[in-house]
C-alpha cells in the first residue's frame, strides 16, 4: 500500500474550504457572557487603587475581577510539559503590571458593547514605576520587573529577577580554546534579530462552560491541551479531574497558542458565575496580550584555519523575553543545543540569558531560539568564507557533519552514542542540490542587471528538532468499530499543519486499509490520550511513531481475537490489506468487526522522544536590489530539505513553502516595532504587514531522498525548520550584491538605502 | 470605538445638508472605511449619501465627472478613464490593500479627508483636477489641499463630483513601499500637457504637493532639457526645495527626501519615453 | 434600525444597529463563513459579496447594505465544493481560517474577470492574506478553477 508518502488531500480540508463552522468562535453558545479585558496603559506601575463599582452596576454586567479576586497563585502560561522550565512568575491579574497591556481587570458582560462601556468606567489610580525598555542593560537596571517574592522555577534554570533575568544558560562542549589556538583566522561580530509575530489568521479565542456534571468545560484553539487542562486546574485549584478541556479546528498557531494567554480568563468567570463565557481576542490584543519571538542579540566568534577547517564557536547571546519569562530558558537552549551542532569543530561556548523587560512577553514561535541563533551562526559562517575568499558553499562543505557522525549537542547531558548518532543527514546534498537548482556557480557572487539593478545569491544552512529529546512525547489510541472501520483518536493538534491527516495516513498505512477507513478524533482530555500538544515539531515523529505503535499493536490483538474465534493458534493467523488469514479459512475485517460488535477492540500506546533526528535544509536565494531606492526583492528561493520520507508530499511542500515566506517577512520587514517611549508602534495587520500574495511566491521546494529509521515511516520533522535559512541566506545574497553586511533584522528599503549611502560615501 | 446612535439616507443633496449640520456631531459618511482607521469617535447621525447616486463616471466633452462615492474599483477599472490618462488610475491604485476595501472606500472619502498616505490623491494632482462641493462650488484640488483642516463648528459642505480636465496628456505614477500591500513610503507622479510638466510628490508623509520649485526649472527655464540627464539633475535637485519631509515607521526623512529624486526622475523618464 | 436585504438569495429583515458592521450581523444571522481576522480592513477574512462585488464586512456597515444584495460562502456551496476540491487537492487549505473568503473572492474573480491571466488572478486576490500556505497551492488550484493553465 501506498497511503504514506503521497499527496492524500487533507481529511477536514472540504469543511474548512467551504466555510463550516468549526472553529472556537463558530461554535461557542450565543448565550455566552462575552469577556473584554481592561489592560495596563503603562509599562511598569502598581495599581494603588482600583474602583469597579460604576462598571460593576451597567445593566448586563455579569463580573468585574481585580487582582484582589483572581486565584493568589504564580505560574507560568507556556505550554510545556510539567515541571515547566519557565519561571512561575505570571499571575492571572498581579497588583503590579509589567507592560503597556498587561491584564489589569475582567469584565463579563451580556455584549461585547456593553463589556466594553463597562470597562471604560473603571477606575485605575497608578503608581508609574521607571520601566526596563532596553534589554541590553536590563540586568544593570535599577528597576526589578519580578520584585515579588512568591515567583520560583520548578528547577534551575538561572533565575535572578533581582538582575532581571528570567532564564540563563551556559554550556562549553569539547575544547574551544584548542580550537581558537588552532585558529589563523578568527571573526568577531555581533547579529540582532527583532520581535516579530507568529500572526496566525485565527485570533486566539476561548469558551468556558459547566457541563451537565458541574465539571468546568474549556473550549480553546490550542496547541496544547492537556497542558491546558493541567494549567486550568492549578491556577483554579480545581482536581483535575474536575476539567475538560477540547480543541476544535485551529486557524493556524505557530508557537502563539503555545501559551495559554486566553484560558484561564472564561474559565474563572465560568466558576464564579455559572455561566458560558467566552473571550475572542482583538487583533491588537493579540499583539499586546500574547506572545512573539524573543528578540536576541549575539556576539558572536568563530575560529577556523586558513584552509577553511572550522575550529571553534564562541557565542554570547541575550534574549528579550519581555514582562514574563515564558519560554525564556528553553528558547535560549534550543537555540545553544542545535545551531553549531551539525558542524565539525573542536568545540564550542554558548552563553545566553533571556532577560525581563517592561515589554510584551515573548514566547514560542515556529523555529523557538533555532530561527534567531541560526540568522548568527550561518551569517558568521558566510562571513568567514568571505575573509577566507571562499565559496561559502564550499566551506559548508568542509565542515558539515555527514550520516553517520554524531551531532554534537550543546547540552552538559551525557547521550548514549545510538542517540546523537545521524542515521538520517542529507546536508549535503541538500547543499549541492540548492547549489544546482539556483545555479550558483553562474550566478556566484552578483550579476549587473542594469545600472541601477544587481543581482545577488547567497546561501545557508538549517537544523531543528523532530521533538524534544526525552521530554516531547505523543500518544494513540485505536479503536476497532463493527463495521471494519478505525476511529484514530490522538491528542496531537492539527492547527493546519494536517497532521489529523498524516496521522491518519500513518494507521492506514499500518493497518492496511485504506484512508478513508480510519476516523481521526483530535483533542477532548477526557476521550483522547495524552499527548504534549503539537509544538517543537513533534506530531509527526513522535506522536507519528505512537501512532506506528499503537497500529502494530491493534493488528496483534485483532490476530488473537481471530485465533480465538477460529480456534487456532495465535501464530497461524496473517494479516494483509483488511483480510486475516489462516490455512483454512479467511476473515475480513468488515466480517472481524460484525463478529466482535459486542466486544470492544481498543489498542493504546504513548511514545517518548528517545533519538535526536533533526531535520536538515538548504537555503538559496537571489534577490535584485534597487542600488537607487533600496528596495530589495526576493526573485527566487529554493530550499532542499531532509525532513526523512515525507508522509504527506503536499503537505510538506505546503509547509516549506509557507514557512519560508514567512522567513522572508522577518528578514526583510517583519517587526514589532517600539517607540523611544516603549510604545508598540505596529499592532494591527495595518501596519505590521504580513507578506502578501504579491511579494513572493515560492515554487521551488524540493526534498532529499532519505529515510530516518526511527522515525515513522522515515520521517523527520518540517514545521519549524523551514522559516530558519530566509534570514542569513538573504543578507548573505545582498552582501553578495552590493558588498553591504546586514547583522541586524529586519532590513527595510529605508534602512538598507542608509547603508547604501554610508558605503557610498 | 465607533458609535453611531442614528443613521440617515437622504434623498436628496439638500436633505443632507440640512441633516448634516443640525449638529455638530452629525458626520457625513463616504465609503465609511476610515472608519475603521480611527480610535474613538461617536456619531450622532451618520449622513449616508449612496442613495444620491454620487456613483458614476461620466465623461463629457471637456470632463470626466466621477460622482464622489465612486470607489476606489471603478476607478481602477474603469476603461475610458485609464485610457484617457495612461492608465494612472489603474496604477496608483491597484496596491492599496485589496479589490474588497477598493470596492468600499470611495473617492470622495479619500480627497476630502485630505490622506497623507494617499496614493490617488498624488495621481489626482498631475491632472487638471477641480472638486466640486455642494454650497463652495468648484475649487482647484490644489487650492482645497491647501484650505486649513475644518474646524468642526464649521458648516459641512458635502463633495459631490471630482472633475478631470481632458487634454493630450503624458503622466506617470511611482512609488515605494516594505512590501506590496502595505501604505506607500513616498510617491510621486509627472504629468507633461503641451510640454509643461507638474510635479507632485506625497506620502512624505504629508499630503500630496507639487514639486514647484523643480515646475519652474522644468517649465520657465527653457535652458533646461528634462529629456537629457543634466537637465533632469537640475531639476531633481529643486524637488525637494519647497516640500517638508518627515519621519514615521514607514521610512526617514532623509530616505524620502532621497526618494523624491529618484522617483520624479523615474515618472520624467517614463512621460518622455516615447511608444 | 431594520434593514431588509436578499442574503443567499432570501429576503431577510433584520434589527441591526447604526454601528454595526456588516461582518457581526452576518454571522449572528448564521453565516460563519464570515471570519473576523484583524479588524482592521487588511486581512480579507471576512470578505462577503455585496450586489455581487467582494467587499471586507468589517468594514461595510450594516446599514448600508440596506435594498442590497448579500452573498457569504453559504449561499455558494457548489461554487465552493467545485473550487474547495482543488485548493485541497495542492494542499492549500491549511489551518483553513482564511480559505472561505479567498474561494469567495475567487467565486466573484471567475465572474468579473474573463480570461485573466495570472498575474491578474493573483492582483485580484492579493487582499486575501494567509499566514500558513505561502499562497503557491491556492494560486495553482484557483487557477485551475479560473480555468487558466
Amino acid at each position: 500500500m501506498k497511503i504514506v508518502n503521497s499527496a492524500a488531500p487533507k481529511k477536514d480540508g472540504m469543511k474548512l474550504a467551504t466555510g463550516a463552522p468549526v472553529y472556537t468562535n463558530d461554535l461557542a453558545p450565543k448565550e455566552s457572557l462575552i469577556i473584554k479585558l481592561l489592560r495596563s496603559e503603562h509599562h511598569f506601575a502598581r495599581i494603588k487603587h482600583i474602583d469597579t463599582s460604576k462598571a460593576e452596576k451597567v445593566p448586563g454586567v455579569a463580573c468585574v475581577l481585580t487582582y484582589k479576586d483572581v486565584p493568589n497563585k504564580r505560574f507560568t502560561r507556556a505550554g510545556q510539559t510539567y515541571p515547566e522550565p519557565s519561571p512561575q512568575d505570571w499571575k492571572m491579574l498581579d497588583e503590579i503590571v509589567r507592560y503597556k497591556g498587561d491584564e489589569v481587570a475582567i469584565v463579563a458582560a451580556t455584549t461585547e458593547a456593553i463589556a466594553i462601556k463597562a470597562m471604560k468606567l473603571i477606575k485605575v489610580e497608578y503608581e508609574v514605576l521607571e520601566p526596563v525598555l532596553d534589554y541590553k542593560t536590563a540586568t544593570e537596571h535599577v528597576s526589578i520587573v519580578h520584585p515579588e517574592t512568591d515567583a520560583f522555577t520548578h528547577f534551575e534554570f538561572g533565575f535572578k529577577p533581582e538582575k532581571n533575568i528570567a532564564s540563563s544558560y551556559f554550556v562549553e562542549v569539547g575544547d574551544y580554546e584548542k580550537g581558537f589556538e588552532e585558529s589563523d583566522v578568527i571573526l568577531t561580530r555581533n547579529y540582532e534579530t527583532q520581535a516579530t509575530h507568529p500572526a496566525m489568521m485565527e485570533p486566539v479565542t476561548t469558551y468556558t462552560y459547566l457541563d451537565h456534571t458541574g465539571r468546568l468545560v474549556v473550549v480553546s484553539s490550542t496547541q496544547i491541551p492537556f497542558h491546558v487542562r493541567r494549567m486550568i486546574a492549578n491556577a483554579m485549584d480545581l482536581p483535575m479531574s474536575q476539567v475538560r478541556v477540547i480543541k476544535p479546528r485551529i486557524g493556524g498557531g505557530f508557537g502563539c497558542k503555545q501559551s495559554s494567554a486566553s484560558e484561564f480568563f472564561p474559565a474563572l468567570v465560568t466558576l464564579k458565575t455559572g455561566k458560558p463565557a467566552k473571550i475572542f481576542y482583538t487583533r491588537k490584543e493579540i499583539f499586546l496580550g500574547t506572545t512573539r519571538r524573543h528578540p536576541f542579540y549575539f556576539e558572536v566568534k568563530i575560529g577556523a584555519t586558513k584552509d577553511g577547517i572550522v575550529k571553534a564557536f564562541d557565542v554570547k547571546a541575550t534574549s528579550d523575553t519581555g514582562a514574563y519569562g515564558e519560554h525564556a530558558g528553553t528558547v535560549m537552549s534550543a537555540c545553544a543545543e542545535k545551531i553549531m551542532a551539525y558542524y565539525k569543530t573542536e568545540g564550542y561556548r554558548f552563553d545566553g540569558k533571556a532577560v525581563y523587560t517592561n515589554h510584551v512577553s515573548s514566547g514560542a514561535y515556529r523555529g523557538y531560539g533555532k530561527t534567531q541563533g541560526g540568522f548568527a551562526i550561518e551569517s558568521i559562517m558566510n562571513e568567514l568564507a568571505h575573509e577566507l575568499n571562499m565559496d561559502p558553499t564550499e566551506l559548508r562543505e568542509k565542515n558539515i557533519i555527514h550520516l553517520g557522525d554524531h551531532l554534537r549537542l550543546g547540552t552538559s547531558h551525557v547521550y548514549d552514542e545510538d542517540v546523537t548518532r545521524q542515521d538520517t543527514c542529507e546536508l549535503e546534498y541538500c547543499l549541492k542540490r540548492g547549489r544546482e537548482m539556483i545555479d550558483w556557480y553562474n550566478k556566484y557572487p552578483s550579476v549587473k542587471v542594469s545600472d541601477t539593478k544587481v543581482r545577488g545569491v547567497g546561501m545557508a544552512l538549517a537544523i531543528q528538532g523532530s521533538g524534544v529529546l526525552n521530554i516531547d512525547s505523543g500518544s494513540a489510541t485505536i479503536k476497532l468499530n463493527s463495521d471494519g472501520f478505525f476511529t484514530l483518536l490522538i491528542s496531537a493538534t492539527d492547527m493546519g499543519t494536517g497532521c489529523d491527516t498524516i496521522l491518519s495516513q500513518m494507521a492506514a498505512e499500518s493497518l492496511q486499509v485504506p484512508l478513508d477507513r480510519i476516523n481521526v478524533y483530535s483533542a477532548d482530555t477526557d476521550v483522547t490520550p495524552y499527548d504534549d500538544g503539537s509544538y517543537a515539531s513533534s506530531s509527526t515523529y513522535v506522536t507519528g511513531t505512537a501512532v506506528r505503535k499503537a497500529s502494530d499493536k491493534m493488528i496483534e490483538t485483532l490476530k488473537s481475537e481471530v485465533a480465538a474465534i477460529l480456534s487456532v493458534p495465535c501464530d497461524q493467523v496473517t494479516y494483509s490489506n483488511g483480510v486475516f488469514r489462516t490455512e483454512e479459512s479467511t476473515l475480513t475485517l468488515e466480517a472481524l468487526g460484525g463478529k466482535l460488535n459486542r466486544k470492544q477492540i481498543t489498542v493504546t500506546d504513548s511514545h517518548v522522544c528517545d533519538k535526536e533526528a533533526p531535520p536538515y535544509k538548504a537555503g538559496f536565494v537571489e534577490v535584485e536590489i534597487d542600488l537607487e531606492t533600496g528596495q530589495i526583492h526576493v526573485v527566487d528561493f529554493v530550499g532542499v530539505i531532509d525532513c526523512g520520507t515525507p508522509i504527506n508530499t503536499n503537505l510538506a511542500t505546503v509547509q516549506a513553502q509557507g514557512g519560508m515566506l514567512q522567513g522572508i517577512g522577518m528578514a526583510l520587514y517583519e517587526e514589532s516595532e517600539r517607540a523611544t517611549n516603549g510604545d508598540e508602534k505596529n499592532a494591527s495587520f495595518l501596519t505590521y504587514k504580513l507578506p502578501s500574495r504579491k511579494d513572493a511566491l515560492i515554487t521551488r521546494v524540493e526534498f532529499a531522498p532519505s529515510y530516518e529509521p526511527t522515525g515513522p515511516y522515515g520521517a523527520k520533522s518540517i514545521g519549524e525548520i523551514v522559516i530558519n535559512t530566509a534570514s542569513p541566506a538573504i543578507m548573505d545574497a545582498i552582501f553578495n550584491a552590493t558588498g553591504i553586511r546586514v547583522r541586524k533584522l529586519p532590513i527595510t528599503p529605508s534602512k538598507f538605502y542608509e547603508l547604501l549611502e554610508q558605503n557610498r560615501a | 470605538m465607533i458609535k453611531i446612535k442614528n443613521w440617515v439616507s437622504p434623498k436628496t443633496i439638500e436633505e443632507a445638508y440640512q441633516i448634516a449640520n443640525e449638529k455638530i456631531n452629525n458626520r457625513i459618511l463616504g465609503g465609511g472605511a476610515f472608519l475603521r482607521l480611527a480610535h474613538d469617535l461617536t456619531i450622532d447621525t451618520a449622513v449616508d449619501l449612496s442613495l444620491l447616486e454620487l456613483d458614476e463616471i461620466c465623461e463629457t466633452e471637456q470632463h470626466f465627472e466621477i460622482g464622489a462615492m465612486t470607489t476606489l474599483r471603478q476607478l481602477e477599472t474603469n476603461k475610458s478613464l485609464n485610457d484617457a490618462f495612461e492608465n494612472i488610475f489603474r496604477k496608483s491604485l491597484e496596491n492599496i490593500v485589496g479589490v474588497q476595501l477598493r470596492n468600499i472606500a470611495t473617492i470622495g472619502g479619500t480627497v476630502f479627508a485630505k490622506y497623507g498616505f494617499s496614493d490617488l490623491i498624488t495621481a489626482l494632482m498631475v491632472l487638471e483636477t477641480s472638486l466640486v462641493f455642494y454650497k463652495k462650488g468648484e475649487i482647484a484640488l490644489s487650492e482645497y489641499l491647501k484650505t486649513p483642516r475644518a474646524h468642526k463648528r464649521d458648516a459641512k459642505d458635502i463633495l459631490i463630483k471630482i472633475k478631470i480636465m481632458k487634454q493630450p496628456i503624458k503622466c506617470s505614477f511611482q512609488m515605494l513601499r516594505n512590501s506590496s500591500s502595505d501604505f506607500a513610503i513616498i510617491n510621486a507622479a509627472v504629468s507633461k500637457v503641451d510640454g509643461r510638466y507638474k510635479i507632485v510628490v506625497g506620502a512624505r508623509p504629508g499630503v500630496s504637493n507639487f514639486a514647484l520649485e523643480a515646475m519652474s526649472i522644468i517649465n520657465d527655464k527653457k535652458e533646461v532639457n528634462p529629456e537629457n540627464i543634466e537637465g533632469q539633475e537640475l531639476i531633481l535637485s529643486a524637488v525637494s526645495d519647497n516640500l517638508i519631509f518627515g519621519t514615521n515607521r514607514f521610512g526617514s526623512q532623509s530616505y524620502r527626501q532621497a526618494m523624491s529624486k529618484v522617483l520624479v526622475k523615474r515618472a520624467i523618464r517614463e512621460v518622455n519615453h516615447e511608444d | 434600525m431594520k434593514i431588509k436585504v436578499t442574503l443567499n438569495r432570501e429576503i431577510k429583515s433584520i434589527e441591526i444597529n447604526p454601528d454595526d458592521y456588516l461582518s457581526e450581523v452576518l454571522r449572528d444571522n448564521g453565516c460563519k463563513s464570515v471570519k473576523r481576522g484583524c479588524d482592521k480592513s487588511t486581512c480579507g477574512a471576512c470578505t462577503v459579496l455585496v450586489d455581487d462585488k467582494p467587499v471586507l464586512s468589517c468594514t461595510y456597515l450594516a446599514a448600508r447594505a440596506e435594498g442590497k444584495s448579500i452573498t457569504t460562502l453559504e449561499g455558494e456551496q457548489e461554487e465552493a465544493m467545485k473550487l474547495g476540491q482543488l485548493i485541497v487537492a495542492e494542499g492549500g487549505d491549511q489551518c483553513g481560517y482564511c480559505t472561505p473568503s479567498l474561494a469567495l473572492t475567487a467565486i466573484a474573480m471567475k465572474r468579473e474577470l474573463v480570461n485573466p491571466t495570472e498575474e491578474e488572478i493573483i492582483h485580484y486576490i492579493t487582499g486575501n492574506l494567509c499566514r500558513c500556505s505561502g499562497y503557491v497551492a491556492q494560486l495553482k488550484g484557483i487557477k485551475k478553477y479560473m480555468g487558466v493553465e
